[in-house]
């Protein structure tokens, strides 16, 4: 695509327009460095981070902070592991301060065994972030309803799940995202988890969902630089061919040579 | 007189009066962080003025690798 054609499809985040339509994830890498590679051969301009208990006497901490500052990207802190409200807002409180970003993706696991989100105390402490000046991502499932609840309180973005957190399972209700994409067509929609393969994303970009967020995907390829690659590459196809507008599916045949039901020397002239 | 506080679930002896600054210091904190005084956010801006009373229970975080 040009440049021009890039600035006038750019990926919306409350206001921050993006040329790449993935955001990234920055952990389970085998290594800082292939870390840094992989997400830079990825194309992606956000990457999402975490809060965690400093241990002074370990270096490691330190490092990572300094390795993603080095990208330049947008950050974008989470909530994870937060299962109460009161406990998501301090986290997004202490990532705005540290951080230096209203930007937040809000996660509240309703259970441990998929990481499901839980929908009310998720709703809840949208409102309460919102009010606060934060610009909330919330991590929410593919229902509608529990989506119509996050925009009408005022979230610009909705990241529904494809799938369960790091299962690589892709999108397992298609049916739903596509509904939630034509409910709220001036959304910002980002499928968040549950992308395993570059063909899963391809089928999440076509559907017209505006991005992809993902990690586990890219780190735990065997080569995640590669993978990165891949994904970049999958991205824009499935971005062109939303764009591009497909064809509509048939049940009955259609000859897309014209002249396939006879041979042409028994075809009048 | 000294009192024991709460840094990291790890217990520590400082002196009664001191603010949240002076048990980062004890803490050898690394910048950037911030600060939870019992599960609630406290701003940097109050951590010079934030007395500490006993058993207060203090959260140094600071960047980690997330999804």
């Amino acid at each position: 695509m040009s440049n021009e054609h890039n600035v006038k499809d750019a990926l919306n985040i409350y206001g921050t327009k993006l040329n790449s339509r993935l955001l990234i994830g920055s952990s389970m890498y085998p290594s800082p460095s292939v870390m840094q590679q992989a997400i830079q051969a990825s194309g992606a301009e956000v990457v999402t981070l975490s809060l965690s208990r400093q241990n002074p006497q370990a270096s490691g901490g330190q490092a990572f902070w300094e390795s993603i500052q080095s990208l330049g990207l947008h950050l974008l802190p989470n909530t994870a592991g937060c299962h109460s409200v009161n406990d998501a807002v301090n986290m997004a409180q202490m990532s705005r301060e540290l951080f230096q970003t209203d930007w937040i993706k809000l996660e509240l696991v309703g259970d441990d065994y998929n990481l499901q989100p839980d929908p009310i105390a998720l709703v809840k402490a949208t409102e309460i972030l919102l009010g606060e000046g934060f610009k909330v991502l919330p991590y929410c499932t593919d229902d509608l309803v529990i989506a119509r609840h996050l925009v009408e309180l005022g979230c610009e973005v909705l990241m529904p799940w494809g799938s369960p957190i790091g299962t690589g399972k892709g999108i397992l209700n298609p049916y739903a995202l596509q509904a939630m994409r034509d409910r709220f067509p001036d959304v910002t929609m980002i499928v968040d988890s549950g992308i395993g393969l570059p063909s899963h994303a391809t089928q999440a970009l076509e559907m017209g969902v505006d991005a992809v967020l993902l990690n586990t995907a890219v780190a735990k390829a065997n080569d995640p630089v590669l993978m990165g690659q891949a994904f970049a590459k999958a991205i824009e196809a499935g971005r062109s061919a939303y764009l591009a507008g497909p064809m509509a599916e048939r049940t009955a045949a259609s000859p897309s040579t014209p002249t396939i039901d006879s041979p042409f020397w028994h075809q009048s002239a | 007189m000294k009192s024991d506080y709460f840094i990291n679930n790890e217990a520590h002896e400082i002196a009664e009066g001191s603010t949240i600054n002076a048990a980062i210091l004890s803490f050898d904190a690394k910048p950037p962080y911030a600060i939870l005084v019992n599960d609630t956010f406290l701003p940097k801006s109050e951590h010079e003025h934030f007395i500490l009373t006993p058993n207060n229970r203090i959260e140094v975080i600071s960047a980690i690798q997330g999804g």
